[in-house]
């Protein structure tokens, strides 16, 4: 199980970094969400995979009964969903805004900043 | 000057006097506590400071700490006394005397360093004060140039010692002097004693000022007067010699450390004596002639037997006096007159009397004349040299006749011959008692050094400050006549040679001049240096920071592919591939998910790509149900559908993505590579990961605790907003940050088209 995650998980990166290394702003956007998916699975595959039960307590006891899945890396993966999603919102909003002003989506003429005045 | 700032002034210099004299009672203080406590056998005082660095806060008093010691807090006074008046009336002469004690300290702690590092660090502390110093005058382009010169040479130096001395400290095993000085013997054969020494060297002869790195010093005369007779007199340039002094039994009895100092010190006293001549700013003559002395002093400690040294330590101690008094008094001539050129000086012995009578007194100390310090030195020195052959002999007579030419050119000409035309009429500048007090006290004490106080000096300092450098035990006390010999013949014979170059000065100028002009000077290779090192960053920077994304981009993820494929190959796959584990729908989603990342890496539609990006993130929301993280598939299945509708939102008004060229097919190819290489090792990583056991005491903690403190019964929540929840906070704070972002990018134009 653990094979067929690992290789979607290196799929998922490949495409994202080619993606992020394109010149169009959207493609580079496109290539960030399948780098966070990627690094989601990344998480998940590290943290073992198990189809044996919910980590959650059953009510009248006080530890989980039988085996559980790992909850500590669900936790991260939440944390991770989240941010990664908040700064996608922030980068689309950037990249609209710069591609509006600028006239052109190529991440390459997007360097107002950089150029002396 | 405003009326505001002038008050100020006034109010300033009502309270100088009380500084001034909590100023000199501070340096008398210290001095008379540094002497009560003083043993000339010498003690040392330790407390730990980093353990664990090898770094102590270790005090050690010895013989040849106390010299410097006295010599620092002596000549402090004076300097501090004679800047009170020199720099009055000037704006912020406050700080700048806070400066002077600043510097003070940290000559102090340097010499009584008990600790290499320590050292170091005092060391470091008088390059940042001489800085401040050297460039006080900073709204002149010249004095922050020459400052800064000053630091760099300086700082680079100290770069190299840093670098040397932890060799040094390796070597023994520890960075208390004691024990290295104790230890000597066993570094003889290990290999990094030549690297330790050659690296130790360049500090110290960057500080000391000798050739090539001699143009610093001269470039310094920019500060003003006290400065000069502090810093390059007993203290600052003394600190590589206090160094190699105080490193001399370690290194001394190597070929290459005599070698090293010899040529050094001797080319660096013949050179800087020539350029001295060629001088007309009698200040600057003073600046090369210090160089002259630190070239001497490393001269002699290449020999380091008994006469040498206590030739060098009486030279130190001649030096400091001398040297400090004349550019006092060359500072009283500025101020009397304006100009520091010596054809334009003439006659100032009338007007500037006590001045004169201090020059004077530095001035035949300097040259050598009996009964004066810098005779005793000589005798010793000549003493030394005739010990091992003709050569130092004949290098010492060529630099002493040009001292005391020198000598004669600083004092004769501007005091004693008659004003002419060309000469600059002097107003009194000795009503102020400070301008001339401290440096006729100084050119006083040098006489009274080697008249009245020979024996202290030599019980006190001279006998065990030279045991400590030779360790030698018959080290012997100086004594002033000795007797007709061959030393007092060549002292006789470099006194005339320096008359007679004094006399043929004009004409030999000439050709000095000359023959300096075809030599590359120190300060140009400077320049040139500095302008290469500007130039290579600012290529290197129009490089690196070419304002082009994909560019950044492409070299952040070419060094992820370089350290992917020199670290990832070491890690160990499974041995068997559990392909069997597979099951079918699972491979079908594997399947599907993989054809919906290519028609988003291929598709030149923008419609087609959001859909495709879409139909994979559901895919891993159902990898994420199948292993049991219902919050996690909820929470991405909510995610991927925002996403998708603020794509399809924005997209729109996006410009196509055949807009944009893509790259050349050359550079997808090195892209494809790169990210597949990447992926590879992602791969690779990930699967190596799930073959090793997994560590899962934080889990079972958490699965333990979660009912019991916690009070929640799914783990992965009560994770979240109990045992993690600063970080879940911080994640809030992130995603408002980001909308809040966001919404100020987005409403931004609105506002502006109103």
């Amino acid at each position: 199980m653990e094979l067929l995650l690992s290789l979607i998980t290196g799929i998922l990166v490949a495409a994202g970094i080619y993606l992020m290394l394109d010149r169009h702003v959207l493609r580079i956007l496109f290539g960030f969400i399948l780098l966070s998916n990627g690094v989601n699975m990344a998480i998940l595959t590290a943290g073992r995979l198990s189809k044996a039960g919910l980590p959650i307590v059953p009510s009248g006891s006080l530890t989980p009964l039988g085996p559980y899945a790992n909850p500590l890396s669900q936790a991260l993966i939440l944390t991770a969903i989240v941010i990664g999603f908040g700064v996608l919102i922030f980068c689309l909003s950037l990249a609209y805004r710069a591609a509006r002003d600028l006239k052109s989506a190529d991440a390459d003429d997007m360097n107002l900043s950089e150029k002396e005045e | 000057m405003n009326k505001g700032g002038q008050s100020i002034s006034d109010r300033t210099s009502c309270y100088q006097p009380t500084a001034m004299g909590l100023s000199v009672a501070f340096h008398l203080l210290l001095i008379l506590g540094l002497s009560v406590f003083y043993d000339p056998a010498g003690s040392s005082h330790f407390w730990p400071w980093v353990p664990s660095l090898g770094v102590s806060f270790s005090i050690r008093l010895d013989g040849l700490s106390m010299l410097f010691s006295w010599l620092i807090c002596g000549i402090g006074i004076f300097v501090q006394l004679y800047a009170y008046h020199y720099m009055k009336g000037k704006p912020s002469s406050g700080l700048f005397h806070a400066y002077l004690t600043l510097f003070m300290l940290a000559m102090l702690g340097l010499v009584l360093s008990g600790n290499l590092l320590l050292l170091f660090i005092f060391w470091e502390l008088t390059t940042l004060t001489s800085y401040l110093l050297i460039g006080f005058d900073h709204e002149q382009e010249l004095s922050r140039k020459n400052a800064l010169q000053a630091v760099l040479v300086t700082g680079a130096g100290g770069l190299a010692l840093l670098a040397g001395l932890i060799l040094l400290g390796q070597m023994a095993g520890s960075y208390e002097l004691d024990r290295i000085i104790n230890h000597h013997a066993a570094f003889a054969s290990d290999k990094r004693f030549a690297p330790a020494l050659f690296l130790i060297l360049i500090g110290a002869f960057t500080k000391s000022a000798q050739v090539p790195f001699h143009f610093w010093l001269p470039g310094a005369m920019s500060a003003p007067a006290p400065v000069s007779a502090y810093l390059h007199s007993a203290t600052m340039v003394k600190a590589g010699v206090y160094l190699l002094a105080r490193l001399s039994p370690v290194f001394s009895h190597s070929d290459l450390w005599f070698w090293a100092l010899a040529l050094t010190g001797g080319v660096t006293a013949v050179w800087a004596g020539l350029l001295a001549l060629n001088q007309k700013d009698l200040k600057l003559m003073l600046a090369y002639s210090t160089n002259v002395a630190l070239g001497k002093l490393i001269f002699l400690l290449a020999f380091g037997s008994r006469y040498a040294v206590s030739a060098a330590l009486m030279f130190i101690i001649a030096h400091a006096f001398y040297k400090a008094s004349l550019f006092m008094v060359i500072g009283t001539v500025d101020k009397a007159t304006g100009t520091r050129d010596y054809n334009r000086l003439a006659g100032l012995g009338r007007v500037l009397k006590f001045s004169f009578i201090a020059s004077g007194l530095s001035a035949l100390s300097k040259a050598g004349i009996p009964p004066l310090p810098g005779f005793l030195s000589k005798e010793y020195m000549y003493k030394a040299a005739l010990e091992a052959s003709y050569i130092p002999a004949a290098v010492l007579v060529s630099v002493n006749s040009l001292m005391a030419a020198l000598a004669l050119l600083v004092v004769v000409r501007p005091f004693i011959y008659k004003p002419t035309e060309g000469t600059v009429p002097a107003t009194s500048a000795e009503k102020s008692v400070f301008l001339w007090v401290p440096p006729l006290c100084l050119g006083i004490l040098g006489v009274m050094a080697t008249t009245l106080g020979l024996n202290w000096i030599n019980t006190a300092v001279i006998v065990p400050a030279g045991m400590m450098i030779s360790q030698a035990p018959d080290i012997e006390g100086l004594k002033l006549w000795q007797g007709l010999n061959l030393p007092l013949a060549l002292s006789g014979i470099s006194l005339l040679l320096g008359i007679a170059i004094f006399v043929v000065h004009a004409r030999i100028k000439e050709v000095i001049g000359a023959a300096i002009r075809l030599l590359p000077s120190g300060s140009q290779c400077y320049d040139r240096v500095m302008n290469w090192i500007t130039r290579l960053a600012s290529v290197q920077t129009d490089m690196l920071q070419h304002g082009r994304l994909t560019g950044y981009m492409f070299v952040l993820f070419l060094m992820m592919t370089l350290l992917t494929l020199f670290s990832i190959p070491a890690l160990p796959l499974p041995d068997t591939l559990d392909w069997q584990d597979i099951r079918f729908y699972e491979a079908m989603l594997g399947a599907g998910l993989t054809a919906a990342v290519i028609i988003v890496l291929v598709s030149r539609s923008r419609l087609l790509a959001i859909v495709s990006l879409g139909a994979a993130g559901f895919i891993t929301t159902l990898f994420l149900m199948f292993y049991n993280a219902p919050d996690v598939a909820k929470t991405q299945l909510l995610v991927e559908t925002l996403t998708v509708i603020f794509l399809v939102m924005i997209v729109r008004r996006l410009p196509k993505l055949s807009d944009v060229l893509p790259h050349p097919v050359g550079r997808r190819v090195l892209n494809a590579g790169i990210s597949l290489t990447i992926g590879a090792g992602v791969f690779w990583t990930l699967y190596s990961i799930s073959a090793t056991e997994l560590d899962t005491r934080l889990t079972d903690y958490f699965a333990a605790s979660s009912v019991i403190k916690a009070h929640g019964r799914n783990i992965v929540n009560v994770i979240l907003v109990d045992f993690r929840a600063l970080d879940t906070l911080g994640e809030i704070t992130v995603v408002v940050m980001a909308a809040l972002g966001a919404s100020a990018i987005l409403l931004h134009r609105k506002r502006g088209r109103e």
